[in-house]
């Protein structure tokens, strides 16, 4: 069987952290104690002038590549929906910019806060096909570019970063396994209109808390696996009221179930490496640990997955 | 549990901690009927029916008492 490995996880935030109540400033009659209270979120990274989707993917990839030889990356992905213009794309112009050899395969993959697992899986696809050995998987999204300042639902939730890592083949005993759901019916909920960004939030609030247990629970079915089998669950990281609900309808316990939105913010296709490298760096996860990662959003769409950390 | 148009108003105003409504106070008239607030709201009428509200597609976009009413109608949740 083949598995996946995912190493050199780094990220970069955008420059300007900013207080979420501080945005009672510019906004006098946002009640942000209120507001916070429910995202439990805290601060929102804004990239400046000078980051756009591209220059935070390259700084988030030059350090994921500093200890890995640039020679034996063979395919670059990048997963964006807020990329530098429609065309050419983002992973085509990061070749270049990070010097990788030029027999590569590079796309994106437009999706939001799914596609990170969407990534994987594709790339597992790829393995399975001797297509590729090493990528170079960057998401990054810079929505704060897009937000009108009076957006208070989304101003106070996401925040602007790239997160990079090495995604590798290995023979294992095990194979990951995924899951997905698309409702196109949705896709008004969360869009962009007019170089604006426009979410209603309780509609993608409706969408997550309906699908996220079943598709959850088939892929625990499709595993032969109970949550009391799972190591570590790190979702997608929308914000406080989203992952309670879904925490507490799951029954997930507290400790396997991991947060750092109150910190960063939503951070959309990144949210995922990004916890993910969180706890590598602070050893929750050892060899051999099974997690299971679940995006969702955007689309709408969610996909979810079963990995084991080799 | 069925819900009525007191406990409708009742839960409107309790999420949104105002003490008055009426049947044409919604998003558009009153500030603090935001997506959020909507969020709360939902909550509140989600307690009051165990959990029925949150299976209502149509409930995210009801932003008006009026609106609400009409969907829990068409929901048989409206007594």
């Amino acid at each position: 069987m083949i598995n996946l490995t995912i190493n050199n996880l780094s990220h970069f935030m955008g420059s300007n952290k900013k207080s979420c109540s501080a945005f009672i400033k510019s906004n006098p009659e946002w009640k942000m104690k209120e507001v916070i209270k429910k995202t439990g979120i805290n601060y929102i990274y804004e990239s400046n002038k000078k980051e756009d989707v591209l220059e935070l993917s390259y700084r988030s990839s030059s350090k994921t590549l500093k200890s890995f030889d640039k020679k034996k990356i063979d395919s670059i992905i990048v997963v964006t929906q807020t990329a530098i213009s429609k065309l050419p794309s983002v992973s085509c112009i990061l070749q270049d910019k990070l010097k990788l050899h030029k027999n590569i395969i590079a796309f994106d993959i437009n999706l939001g806060c799914s596609g990170f697992v969407y990534a994987l899986a594709t790339l597992h696809s790829f393995f399975l096909s001797n297509m590729t050995k090493n990528t170079l998987l960057v998401c990054s999204d810079t929505y704060t570019k897009f937000l009108e300042h009076n957006n208070r639902t989304c101003k106070s939730v996401f925040s602007d970063s790239a997160s990079s890592c090495i995604i590798s083949k290995k023979k294992s005993n095990f194979s990951p396994k995924f899951n997905f759901f698309t409702d196109g019916s949705g896709s008004k909920d969360l869009l962009e209109k007019n170089n604006f960004i426009e979410m209603n939030g309780s509609s993608v609030f409706l969408f997550t808390i309906k699908t996220i247990p079943k598709l959850f629970k088939d892929l625990l079915k499709k595993n032969k696996l109970e949550i009391k089998d799972v190591d570590h669950f790190i979702f997608h990281q929308a914000s406080k009221v989203v992952l309670d609900k879904l925490r507490a309808d799951l029954k997930i316990p507290s400790k396997k179930f991991h947060s750092n939105y109150n910190l960063i913010g939503n951070t959309t296709s990144a949210s995922i490496p990004i916890l993910l490298e969180e706890l590598i760096r602070k050893r929750k996860i050892k060899k051999n640990s099974t997690l299971m990662l679940v995006g969702f959003g955007v689309g709408l769409s969610a996909a979810c997955c079963v990995l084991r950390w080799e | 549990m069925l819900l009525s148009k007191k406990s409708v108003i009742a839960s409107v105003c309790k999420a949104l901690k105002i003490k008055k409504i009426n049947m044409n106070s919604g998003s558009e008239n009153i500030d603090s009927w935001d997506s959020l607030a909507q969020l709360t709201i939902l909550s509140e009428l989600d307690k009051k029916t165990n959990g029925k509200i949150f299976n209502i597609h149509d409930i995210s976009r009801a932003t008006s008492v009026k609106d609400i009413i009409k969907v829990l109608k068409k929901a048989k949740l409206y007594k």
